[in-house]
């Protein structure tokens, strides 16, 4: 199992799981456009309660790209820390 | 759009109308431009006056953040426009700004309207501090903001409003972002709350989990002449029921001008 992300201050990527949405460009990461709408739908699809399942075949379906649960939970888990429950 | 020089930053600001003075002070994330449409629906009856704090909307930040800071910024703006006393309207994050300005200046506060906002914001903010100051390090405020705006928005906010929502916390500078989340979240604000002796109105979302009823019910408690009104919204409700919002502003408003104050 990959460890949680560890970033430098600056934005440098040091170790852990890549997050949904970004790529690993040298040390950067760098945005990926279609996961990034996924997360907005993967965000919604949660407030209304639906399944990783679910979930998963709707940004395949929408934007092409499907996430796998761990990188589901670890978006999940990173919106609720920033923002509050969902 | 105009701007004032003030304690070494440049500050943005909409004044429009005649009347009495009321001041809006927005919310994290947000700029002057968020209270459009309150400026314009009670320009006839006061001159309204919204600044972009520090490090948000088209304002500078040369510096760093903090309710106190944000609070002098204010006063040296409406000392620079000539004003003495006012209504304020405070947002969320507003709502810190103007318990620090109101500790200090509170004869210059007329009447004041407190929504969605706290005076002690700790419920996992150590998560929440640590998580955005992470995130915000590889993660661009649009994506930041369109995330945000997914997780907190009820569902049927139209597409428009979603945008201003988005617009706004686009134009906020990650650091001034950052300093705001740690200003806000880390200190108690709760022993300036007393110290208010205006009219004070707290308004907040029924289903608001970003900062609860309880949050805005402790407010009223320690508030000495303060009320509270609980409408059908969650956080945003400017933008999630601008009818039920825009209602309870405005005769709250009607009430400061018919009681002369």
């Amino acid at each position: 199992m990959e460890t949680e992300l560890q970033v430098s201050g600056d934005g440098r990527y040091l170790d852990g799981a890549v997050p949904f949405g970004y790529a690993l460009w040298g040390d950067r990461l760098a945005e990926v456009p279609r996961e990034l709408d996924a997360c907005v739908t993967m965000i919604w699809m949660t407030r209304e309660g639906r399944s990783y399942e679910e979930i998963a075949a709707t940004a395949e379906k929408m934007h092409g790209v499907k996430p796998t649960h761990a990188q589901y939970d670890e978006f999940i888990l990173s919106v609720r820390r920033r923002y509050g429950p969902l | 759009m105009p701007t004032i020089d003030v304690n070494g930053e440049t500050l943005h600001y909409i004044s429009a109308g005649t009347g009495p003075a009321l001041v809006f002070v927005h919310y994290l994330g947000g700029y002057s431009r968020q209270w459009q449409r309150q400026i314009d629906a009670l320009q006839d009856r006061f001159t309204c006056i919204a600044f972009d704090q520090r490090g948000y909307g088209f304002s500078s930040f040369n510096d760093g953040w903090t309710a106190q800071n944000s609070a002098q910024d204010l006063k040296a703006g409406l000392d620079a426009l000539g004003i003495d006393k006012a209504h304020f309207v405070a947002y969320s994050m507003g709502g810190p700004v103007m318990l620090a300005f109101n500790a200090e200046w509170p004869g210059m506060v007329s009447s004041l309207m407190l929504i969605d906002t706290f005076a002690k914001n700790h419920k996992h903010s150590a998560d929440r501090v640590a998580e955005s100051e992470k995130t915000l390090s590889y993660m661009s405020m649009r994506q930041y903001a369109r995330q945000y705006a997914a997780a907190r928005l009820m569902p049927d906010v139209p597409p428009e409003m979603v945008d201003d929502l988005i617009a706004g916390i686009c134009l906020a500078r990650k650091d001034a972002y950052l300093d705001s989340v740690r200003g806000i979240l880390t200190p108690d604000f709760s022993d300036l709350c007393p110290l208010v002796v205006a009219p004070t109105l707290v308004v907040c979302g029924r289903l608001d989990v970003t900062t609860p009823v309880d949050y805005s019910s402790d407010l009223t408690n320690l508030i000495p002449n303060a009320r509270e009104v609980v409408i059908e919204a969650a956080h945003l409700g400017i933008w999630e029921n601008p009818a039920a919002f825009d209602e309870v502003m405005f005769d709250w408003l009607d009430g400061q001008e018919a009681a002369g104050l």
